[in-house]
């Protein structure tokens, strides 16, 4: 097997191990490239059977349009049960606070509302599109993630997790997240896709758009965002790395016009990923933080 | 650009806390292109009390817990990924303390090799010595020692030949194939380029032994596919060892029962045969009852069937092994009460030898020869015919908690 085969192969373990240990699972998903690769690997692991999982996304209504026209056609397609929760609702019911401000964002919010979701839904285990080699705080994650009864990870204290058993156990009240893609690196993904021929957003294509830039990063227009009087509003050939919400993802100048030359394109970058991502740059252990109170 | 038939290796790196493993990964992901800008400002933001002149601290690039850069210490494993052309490597960074050997035990148990790493001022360290141990008994097929900081040794000749000398004597009993290897993770030399400084060493690289280690599986006799999940008549599994074709005949253990295959399916769809590490699905003939733990077996070298285990175990819990006290074994898939009617001896991991028992109980990071009696019969083979079936967890009836690793042999 290559490298892309042997990857498959654990990802769809994975899955089945999921889908085989916990009453309840569901997989989380945001329209961006590893939940939709996430979805592809699920939907294989159980072919013939239609994908068992449903979908969740959790909108914090600031979205780019073309990821839940993405997300909706993909729904409407599959016939895969689509739940969402809205950080809006946490808001309006108080559990959740509002930032405020020039670099207000929701991003952080989003935990409120998962937690919120799954106790909803009564998930015990949501299986999420997270790779190691994305940040450092999520190089220490296991396959199978435990979460206390307060949806709290950790990271001291992990469960071992020897050869391929993963150990799905737990007491009432708590769950686990799932990471069939842990050991995947970005470019693995976009091989990946390119190899299977998975449809992507158009965003992750080169595209013509108005952005303004802020802390080396462009950022799309949007009524979101407050602008200080020198960002300017321009027009530039750009193409998102990555896809979060639209407050806390940057993009990056590119013509890259088609699969390979995004491949190529990352190849020779020397950015990573997430240094278009504004919620990682608030401190070297924002995503430490944000994961212990259970963040994706 | 990336070749997609490249192929993968996985590895860990171990040894003494302050050998310089985090170094060296650094430097491996350094020189092999795979740090991106935006993380090196991040290192020059991050607080060191000990970044070396000035310079990057490599180190710093693989401790990711907060509590870690403030300890300047690596407590969990982190996984990390470079490529070279023709291969993909996953490396494990493992802790170093005697304290998280479960850790080292952890990240050893998914491993091809292993880097040992070994100061060359201090030669030999009792933890270099307990983590050789630890790889050879989990199976790895390679340890590369790597002499670390030779540029504190003026890059002399004799201290490298007499540490590798007692290495080859002491590492002798192990099972893995051995290479040796003068380095400066901290300058570089003899990691990615060749060292201009220790002219008198002739062999590779690093990165071009890495590149060249044989992890090709030894042709498999035995035969297994381990039954992951049954929903109506969809079968889904792993092939754990050799290779299984249509037409068939397989025998379904524990019960012993007879069937054929008649239907594979892996995500290339419908398939003839199905090959060791490949996720599949599929049908079978045969009056047979089929759920999750089912091992499915050719017809050659079957599985052994027992309710009695001889197990070499870790133990990975901070509450000690109570005796006679009901735990969970997961075998593969399956899984069935147990408890551990004897721990036999003790294993001395430093020096290799078997200890005698002052009483029945295991406290964490102990690995102790034992008996375990299940509930239900199990079926399993030796670990050296294949790690999937010969290799268990124990857990916790309450907690869920995984309390224990095991071997059999």
């Amino acid at each position: 097997m290559n490298y892309l085969d042997e990857l498959e192969s654990e990802s769809i373990y994975v899955l089945r191990e999921a889908f085989a240990q916990f009453e309840n699972p569901a997989l989380l998903f945001s329209g961006g490239k590893d939940s939709l690769l996430c979805y592809h690997l699920a939907k294989k692991a159980f072919e013939p059977l239609p994908m068992p999982f449903p979908l969740v996304h959790i909108d914090t209504g600031h979205n780019f349009q073309e990821t839940l026209a993405f997300r909706d056609e993909l729904v409407r397609k599959s016939g895969a049960m689509l739940i969402v929760g809205y950080v809006q609702d946490s808001i309006d019911n108080g559990t959740a606070i509002e930032e405020h401000g020039h670099h207000a964002s929701r991003n952080a919010l989003q935990t409120v509302t998962l937690l919120e979701t799954i106790e909803k839904h009564g998930f015990d285990c949501c299986i999420g599109g997270a790779r190691r080699d994305e940040e450092k705080a999520r190089a220490k994650e296991r396959f199978f993630s435990h979460r206390d009864e307060f949806g709290q990870w950790n990271p001291r204290n992990q469960r071992p997790e020897l050869w391929n058993l993963y150990n799905g156990k737990k007491k009432e009240g708590e769950h686990f997240r799932v990471f069939p893609i842990s050991n995947w690196t970005e470019l693995d993904v976009w091989n990946y896709i390119k190899r299977e021929e998975i449809q992507i957003p158009s965003l992750y294509i080169s595209h013509k758009r108005e952005v303004f830039y802020r802390n080396g990063v462009y950022y799309s227009n949007t009524p979101y965002m407050s602008r200080n009087p020198d960002e300017r509003l321009e027009i530039k050939q750009v193409r998102f790395r990555t896809i979060g919400d639209v407050t806390c993802t940057g993009a990056i100048v590119s013509n890259a016009s088609n699969l390979t030359e995004v491949i190529d394109e990352i190849t020779k970058s020397k950015l990573t990923e997430r240094g278009t991502r504004i919620d990682d740059k608030r401190s070297a252990s924002s995503m430490e933080d944000r994961k212990s109170q259970g963040y994706f | 650009m990336i070749t997609p038939n490249k192929s993968l290796l996985k590895f860990i790196t171990a040894g003494s806390v302050d050998d310089g493993k985090s170094t060296l990964i650094g430097r491996l992901l350094y020189d092999s292109k795979s740090v991106f800008s935006d993380q090196l400002e991040t290192l020059t933001n991050n607080t060191s009390n000990d970044s070396f002149d000035q310079q990057l601290n490599l180190a710093l690039l693989t401790d990711g817990l907060r509590s870690e850069r403030e300890q300047g210490i690596t407590i969990d494993v982190a996984y990390r990924y470079f490529s070279t052309p023709n291969r993909k490597f996953i490396i494990g960074d493992t802790p170093g303390h005697i304290q998280y050997t479960r850790n080292m035990v952890t990240a050893a148990s998914n491993a091809d090799a292993a880097l040992v790493i070994i100061d060359a001022r201090n030669g030999i360290t009792e933890q270099a010595l307990r983590h050789s141990y630890l790889c050879s008994l989990l199976g790895l097929k390679h340890i590369v020692y790597c002499i670390n900081k030779m540029d504190l040794v003026n890059y002399d000749s004799l201290t490298y030949f007499s540490i590798v000398k007692d290495l080859a004597k002491i590492s002798q009993k192990l099972s893995c194939s051995r290479s040796f290897i003068p380095i400066s993770a901290l300058t570089g030399e003899g990691v990615v380029n060749i060292s201009r400084r220790m002219p008198w060493y002739r062999g590779h690289t690093l990165i071009e032994m890495l590149n060249e280690l044989d992890i090709e599986s030894t042709r498999n006799r035995a035969k297994r596919i381990s039954i992951q999940l049954v929903s109506d008549d969809f079968i889904a599994g792993k092939v754990l060892a050799g290779s299984l074709a249509i037409n068939e005949r397989v025998t379904l253990y524990p019960s012993g029962d007879s069937a054929k295959i008649t239907e594979l399916r892996t995500s290339k769809g419908l398939v003839n045969s199905v090959h060791e590490g490949e996720s599949c699905s599929l049908k079978l003939s045969g009056p047979s009852i089929l759920n999750r733990g089912v091992l499915i077996a050719g017809k050659d070298h079957q599985p052994r069937v027992s309710c009695e285990i001889n197990a070499v175990t870790c133990w990975l819990s901070d509450d000690n092994l109570k005796h006679h006290q009901n735990y969970i074994l997961r075998l593969a898939a399956f899984e069935t009460v147990c408890s551990i009617r004897k721990v036999v001896n003790l294993i001395d991991i430093t020096s290799f030898e078997s200890i005698c028992p002052e009483d029945q109980t295991l406290k964490l990071n102990d690995i102790a020869s034992v008996i375990i009696q299940v509930s239900n019969p199990v079926s399993f083979d030796n670990y050296k015919t294949c790690k999937s079936t010969g290799s268990f967890i124990l857990i916790d009836l309450s907690s869920g908690a995984t309390v224990g690793a095991g071997i059999i042999n």
